[in-house]
C-alpha cells in the first residue's frame, strides 16, 4: 500500500512537474529561511547557558545617582568591596564571585613572544565553580588560589603552548606580572556574555589596590548563585543593607544595588559598560516573523496551486470516488502528498542551509557553524516542521478536493467554480499585501539608516586617530603632544573626558542658575582642551575659547574644605537654549554645575556658544553640551593626521606612544570607522530584512508563475482564438496580465496602512529621521508590480507568441 | 488574389517526417469560393491554416495580394491576418464566458473602432445571421447551427476579403448544415472569397471550383459553373 502511494505520488510529480518544482522549491526556500534564522534564534536565546543552575544565577549591577550629580545611571559592575558586604548581610547566597575584566586587550609574554589579548579578567577562585567551567587539566579545587595563578581557557592554552603542556608554565601579563598556569579549561562558548580567555587569581591583585579597598570605580562584575527557593524581596533587602551598613557615608544614598538575571543579560539589560555588545530582543522577533512569513507565503503557493489543478485532479478523485474509495482515505492521500512534498523541500532546505548560513551570521554578526545543523535534537525539529507545514499546505486541498462530488468530479466541471477563484484570489492578494510591506518597511529602512549615514556631524570625523586607554597609561600628555605635533604630517593633537562616538548617555549633569536654586537643567558635559573645537572643526559663535593662559578658566574642583569651585563654561548652542539663553545673551552668564548632593558646586561664567554638534546618537535628539578646561580628566586623545603618509604616521604615533607607556598596549581607531562600525550593526540588520523580503517576495512570484501557468493551459484555446482574430501577442500578454495585475494592486492598496503603521513606528526611535514622502510606496508598489508582470509574461510570452495554430491544435 | 506555388508541409515528430502538402500549386481570384475535397489527412486543413497564415509553409512560395508570405514574421502575418481574412471553424470556437454579441465583437476589440462604431457592426451582423434575439445569450445555451451562425457572424464582422472555413457543417445535421451553406453563399455573392473545406459534396457544389487533395498533393480541380 504505502509502494502504491509512492508510485502515485511520483506519478503526478512527473505529470505536473512545474507546480510540483514550485511547490517544492517554495517550501524549501521556506524551510531553509526557517532553520537559518532559527539557527540564529537559537543563538542568541541559548546565550549563557554554559552557567550552571541558571535559573539562580543573577548578576548585582548597580544602580545609581552619577557621584558629580548626574542623572541616574545602571552599570553592570560593583565597587570592589560590594561583594563582601552583600555576603554578610545576606544569608540566600550559595556562592559569589567577582570577575575584575581588562577593558581592552592585555600584552602577554612568554619567553621572546608577546601579543595582545582579549578577554583577561582577575576572578574570584568561586568563579570557576559558579561558572561551571569544564577542567581539561589542573586541580579546579585550587587552580587559583595563590597570587601566581592563571586559568587559560583551551584555545589560550593551545596558542601560548602549543606542545601542549601549559601546565606549570610562566607566562608574564601586563600588570599582574609573571604567573603560573594551574589550570586548562574548556572555552567558553562564543554567545556568552563572558568572552574570557585568561582567568589570573584575585589573589594576585595587592591587598591595598584602591578598587578593592574603597567603594568606587565599579568595574567589578559580581555574580551570586542564589540558594534554592530563595527569595528575590528578601535578597534586595538584604542587597539594601548592604549598602546601608558597609558603603561610605557619601556614596550611600546614591547607590543601589540590584540583582539581574544572567540569562537576561544578553537581550535585556539595560546596564552600562556591558562586556559584550547587546543583543537584541525586538530584532529576533523581527527575524523570527520574517522567515516564518516566508514559509507562510510558500505555504499559501501550495494551497493556491493544489486547488488550481483540481480541474486537472478532479477526473482522478471523480473516478476513486465512483468506485467507491472512501472519502477519508482520498484525503489522506492528498494530505500525504502534501507531506511528502514538504519532507522533500526539507531535505533541499538542509542540503541548502550551510549555504545560507554564512549570509546570515555574517551579517547578524554571529559566528555560526554548520555543524549546528547536523545535532539530532535540530534535524527532528525540521521534520517535525516538515511534517506540520506539510500537513497546514495540505489540509484545505484535502478538505475541498475529497468533497467533491464524484458525479460532478468525473464530469470535470468543477474548478471552474467561482468560489475556488475566490479563495485563489484572496490567498494571491495576501501574499502581495506581505511582499509590499517587507518592501516598503525594507526601503523606508534604508533610506532612513542613508540620511543618518550622511547627516552632517557638525565636526570633523575623517583621518582621526582616538586614543583610548590614556587615563589607564598614565601619560604626561602634555610631552606626548608637544613630542607628536613634531611631526609634520600631524595636524592637531587634543584631549578630552570622552570623545564623540555616536553612544552618548543623555544629558546627566545637573546645572543651576545663582539666584535660580530650585531650577535645575540638565547637560552633557565634556573636560577639554584648549584646542579641541578648532581640531573637530567645530564652529564658535560668540565669545572665546577657553584658554590655559587665564588660571581662571581650569576646573578647580570643589571638595570639603571648600564646597564652591570655580571653571569658565563654554556651552552648545542647544545647551545655551536650554538653560534659557539667546546665543548671543549666553556669553557672560554665571552658572553652576551641581556637583554632590551635598551641596559641593563649580560656578563660572559661559566665555563662548558653539554650534550643535551630533557628537551621541540619531536615535537622541541634539544633546545639550558644556565644556570645561580640566586637564586631569583626558581620558581620551585626538590626533588629526593628513592622509599622505599615513602609515608612517601611525608607526610614528605608536612608537611615541611605546616610550611614553612602555607597559600600557596602545589602543587606537579611526573616528569616521567608528561612527561607521556603529551603523553596519543596524545596516546589515536592514540587510539582513532585505534578503528575506526578498525571498518572500520570490517565493510569492514562484506561486504567480505556477498560476500563470495554470491559467494560460487553461485558456490556451482562447489565447488561439483571440489570436486567430487579430489578436497581437502583446495584445494577449496585456489580457493575461491584467487578472494578475489587478491582484497585485490590491494587495499593494492594502499593504499600505499596514506598512505606514510599521514604519512610523520604527522610525520613532530616532530622534532624526526622515520625512515619510510618498517615494518608498511608489517604489516598493512599482518593484513589486515590475516583479509580477515580469513573472507572469515569462511565463505567458510563449503561448501568446506561438502560432496561433499550435493553441488551437492542442484542444 | 492569392498565388501558391510548389508549396510544401512537412511536420517533423521525433524521428518521423509526415509529408502533409506536397509541390501545392493553386490560385485563387478575388471574390472566388472555392471547395476543397479529400480523403482524412489528405492535408486539407494543413493548406487552409497555410492559406490563413497560421502555419507556415516548409517550402514554396506564398503570395498574397502580390506581397510574398512565405518566411515573414509573426507581426507582420498577424497584420495581414487582421486586415484581409477570417475564419470559421468545424468546432465553432466560441469563447464560453463571453455572450453571443461579446463573441461578434472580439475580432474588432483588435481594430482601432470606437465603442460605437463596433456595436453598430455587432448589432448589424448578428442580425445578417438571424440571432437578434440571441444577442445576450451564452454559446452553450446556443444549437450547434446557431452556434456556428455565431462563428460566421464573428468572420464577417471585421469585413475580410477571405474566409477560411474548415469543415463549417462537419458538426450539424442535415438541415444546420443547409441553413450554414445558405449564408455562406450569400455572403460570397456580397463580394467575400471563401475557401471552404468540406467531405460534404453537396455543400461542396456550393463553390465556384473544387479542389481534390490526395496525400498532401492537388490530383484534380473541378470547375463549375
Ligand atoms: N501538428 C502536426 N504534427 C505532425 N503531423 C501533423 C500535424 N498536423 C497534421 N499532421 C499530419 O499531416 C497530415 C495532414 O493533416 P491534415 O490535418 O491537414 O489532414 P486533413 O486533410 O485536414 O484531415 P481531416 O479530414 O481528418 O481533417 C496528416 O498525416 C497528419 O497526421
Ligand atoms: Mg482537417
Amino acid at each position: 500500500m504505502s509502494t502504491f502511494l509512492f508510485k502515485h505520488f511520483w506519478r503526478h510529480a512527473k505529470v505536473d512537474r512545474a507546480t510540483w518544482s514550485i511547490n517544492v522549491i517554495g517550501l524549501a526556500v521556506g524551510l531553509c529561511s526557517v532553520l537559518v534564522v532559527g539557527l540564529y534564534i537559537e543563538y542568541e536565546l541559548r546565550h549563557d547557558r554554559h552557567f550552571p543552575q541558571l535559573d539562580r544565577l543573577y548578576r548585582l549591577s548597580l544602580d545609581m545617582a552619577d557621584h558629580e550629580g548626574g542623572a541616574r545611571q545602571r552599570v553592570a559592575g560593583l565597587p570592589g568591596p560590594a561583594m563582601d558586604a552583600v555576603l554578610a548581610e545576606s544569608r540566600e547566597i550559595e556562592i559569589a564571585a567577582r570577575v575584575f575584566p581588562v577593558n581592552g586587550t592585555s600584552r602577554i609574554r612568554v619567553g621572546q613572544t608577546q601579543a595582545n589579548e582579549l578577554g583577561v579578567a582577575t576572578v574570584d577562585p568561586g568563579f570557576l565553580d559558579l561558572a561551571g567551567v569544564t577542567f581539561l587539566a589542573g586541580d579546579p579545587a585550587s587552580a587559583l588560589d595563590r597570587p601566581d595563578s592563571v586559568v587559560l581557557t583551551r584555545s589560550m592554552a593551545n596558542k601560548w603552548f602549543p606542545d601542549g603542556q601549559a601546565i606549570g608554565r610562566v607566562m608574564n601579563i601586563y600588570r599582574a606580572g609573571d604567573v603560573t598556569v594551574r589550570g586548562v579549561i574548556e572555552d567558553f562558548p562564543a554567545n556568552s556574555h563572558l568572552p574570557l580567555t585568561v582567568l589570573v587569581s584575585i589573589h594576585n591583585l595587592p591587598d591595598d589596590f584602591f578598587q578593592l579597598r574603597f567603594w568606587c570605580c565599579n568595574n567589578f562584575h559580581t555574580y551570586v548563585r542564589l540558594l534554592t527557593g530563595a527569595n528575590l524581596t528578601s535578597v534586595q533587602q538584604a542587597l539594601d543593607r548592604a549598602v546601608a551598613r558597609h558603603a561610605p557615608e557619601e556614596v550611600r544614598r546614591e547607590l543601589r544595588i540590584v540583582p539581574f538575571p544572567v540569562r537576561d543579560i544578553h537581550l535585556f539589560s539595560d546596564f552600562q559598560r556591558e562586556l559584550q555588545p547587546q543583543g537584541h530582543a525586538v530584532s529576533v522577533l523581527i527575524f523570527t516573523s520574517v522567515a516564518l512569513i516566508v514559509l507562510l507565503i510558500a505555504c499559501l503557493n501550495f494551497v493556491n496551486l493544489a486547488t488550481a489543478r483540481a480541474t486537472q485532479r478532479a477526473k482522478e478523485i471523480g473516478f476513486k470516488r465512483a468506485i467507491g474509495v472512501p472519502r477519508v482515505r482520498l484525503a489522506g492521500e492528498i494530505l500525504l502528498e502534501a507531506v511528502l512534498a514538504s519532507l522533500l523541500a526539507a531535505t533541499l532546505a538542509a542540503l541548502a542551509a550551510p549555504i545560507m548560513l554564512p549570509i546570515v551570521s555574517q551579517v547578524a554578526g554571529v559566528s555560526l557553524s554548520p555543524t549546528l545543523l547536523l545535532r539530532p535534537g535540530w534535524l527532528l525539529c525540521l521534520l517535525a516542521l516538515a511534517c506540520v507545514t506539510g500537513l497546514a499546505a495540505g489540509l484545505y486541498p484535502a478538505l475541498a478536493l475529497s468533497r467533491l462530488a464524484p458525479v460532478e468530479a468525473l464530469r470535470g466541471t468543477v474548478a471552474r467554480g467561482r468560489s475556488g477563484l475566490m479563495l485563489r484570489n484572496t490567498l494571491v492578494v495576501t501574499q502581495f499585501t506581505i511582499s509590499v510591506v517587507l518592501l516598503v518597511v525594507t526601503l523606508v529602512c534604508r533610506a532612513q539608516m542613508h540620511f543618518a549615514a550622511n547627516m552632517e556631524l557638525g565636526f570633523r570625523t575623517e583621518h582621526t586617530v582616538v586614543l583610548n586607554n590614556v587615563d589607564d597609561a598614565e601619560i604626561d600628555y602634555a610631552a606626548f603632544k608637544q613630542r607628536l605635533l613634531a611631526n609634520p604630517y600631524i595636524v592637531s593633537v587634543t584631549a578630552a573626558s570622552r570623545m564623540p562616538d555616536g553612544r552618548w548617555p543623555d544629558p546627566d549633569f545637573a546645572l543651576t542658575r545663582p539666584g535660580q536654586p530650585d531650577k535645575t537643567w540638565m547637560m552633557s558635559r565634556l573636560d577639554i582642551d584648549t584646542d579641541f573645537l578648532d581640531a573637530f572643526g567645530i564652529e564658535l559663535l560668540t565669545g572665546r575659547m577657553l584658554s590655559d593662559q587665564r588660571s581662571s578658566d581650569r576646573l578647580r574642583r570643589p571638595n570639603a574644605e571648600n564646597p564652591l569651585g570655580r571653571a569658565a563654561f563654554l556651552v552648545s548652542r542647544a545647551g545655551a537654549a536650554t538653560l534659557g539663553f539667546t546665543t548671543s545673551d549666553a556669553v557672560g552668564e554665571v552658572i553652576e554645575q551641581q556637583y554632590t548632593h551635598q551641596g559641593q558646586r563649580v560656578r563660572g561664567p559661559i566665555v563662548g556658544v558653539f554650534e550643535d554638534v551630533h557628537f551621541a546618537s540619531i536615535y537622541q535628539p541634539t544633546l545639550p553640551i558644556f565644556l570645561q578646561l580640566n586637564p586631569s580628566n583626558y581620558n581620551t586623545i585626538a590626533i588629526r593626521i593628513v592622509p599622505q603618509n599615513r602609515r608612517a604616521t601611525l608607526a610614528f604615533i605608536d612608537h611615541v606612544w611605546q616610550e611614553v607607556s612602555p607597559e600600557m598596549p596602545i589602543l587606537r581607531s579611526f573616528l569616521d570607522a567608528q561612527f561607521e562600525a556603529l551603523f553596519r550593526r543596524q545596516e546589515q540588520q536592514i540587510i539582513l530584512f532585505e534578503r528575506f523580503a526578498l525571498l518572500a517576495i520570490l517565493v510569492a512570484c514562484l506561486g504567480l508563475f505556477g498560476l500563470a501557468s495554470y491559467s494560460t493551459e487553461r485558456r490556451t484555446r482562447e489565447i488561439g482564438v483571440r489570436r486567430v482574430f487579430g489578436a497581437s501577442t502583446f495584445d494577449i500578454m496585456v489580457l493575461l496580465n491584467r487578472s494578475f495585475l489587478r491582484l497585485v494592486l490590491l494587495g499593494a492598496a492594502l499593504a499600505t496602512p499596514v506598512a505606514y503603521f510599521l514604519a512610523t513606528r520604527w522610525l520613532r526611535e530616532f530622534a532624526f529621521r526622515i520625512d515619510l514622502g510618498p517615494s518608498p510606496w511608489l517604489l516598493g508598489i512599482a518593484l513589486a508590480t515590475a516583479t509580477a508582470l515580469a513573472t507572469v509574461s515569462i511565463r505567458v510570452y510563449r503561448a501568446a507568441a506561438a502560432r496561433p495554430i499550435t493553441a488551437l491544435r492542442t484542444e | 488574389m492569392i498565388e501558391l506555388e510548389n508549396l510544401h508541409k512537412i511536420y517533423r515528430r521525433r524521428a518521423v517526417e509526415t509529408t502533409a502538402l506536397n509541390q501545392v500549386r493553386l490560385d485563387i481570384a478575388d471574390g472566388e469560393f472555392l471547395a476543397v475535397m479529400g480523403p482524412s489527412g489528405s492535408g486539407k486543413s494543413t493548406l487552409l491554416n497555410i492559406l490563413g497564415m497560421l502555419d507556415q509553409p516548409s517550402s514554396g512560395s506564398y503570395r498574397f495580394l502580390d506581397q510574398d508570405i512565405a518566411g515573414a514574421s509573426e507581426r507582420r502575418l498577424t497584420q495581414l491576418r487582421k486586415q484581409h481574412l477570417s475564419f470559421v471553424f468545424q468546432s465553432f470556437n466560441l469563447l464560453d464566458e463571453l455572450t453571443v454579441s461579446e463573441n461578434v465583437e472580439l475580432p474588432l476589440i483588435y481594430r482601432p473602432l470606437s465603442a460605437r462604431e463596433r456595436r453598430e457592426q455587432v448589432d448589424d451582423v448578428i442580425e445578417r445571421v438571424h440571432l437578434g434575439n440571441r444577442r445576450d445569450h451564452y454559446p452553450q445555451e446556443l444549437s450547434g447551427g446557431q452556434q456556428q451562425r455565431v462563428a460566421i457572424a464573428r468572420a464577417l464582422v471585421t469585413e475580410p476579403r477571405l474566409i477560411l472555413a474548415d469543415e463549417p457543417t462537419g458538426n450539424l445535421d442535415s438541415a444546420n448544415g443547409r441553413e450554414v451553406m445558405g449564408l455562406l453563399q450569400r455572403f460570397n455573392q456580397a463580394g467575400t472569397a471563401i475557401v471552404m473545406v468540406t467531405h460534404s459534396a453537396t455543400h461542396a457544389r456550393y463553390g465556384h471550383r473544387i479542389v481534390h487533395l490526395f496525400d498532401g498533393r492537388i490530383v484534380e480541380q473541378e470547375a463549375l459553373s
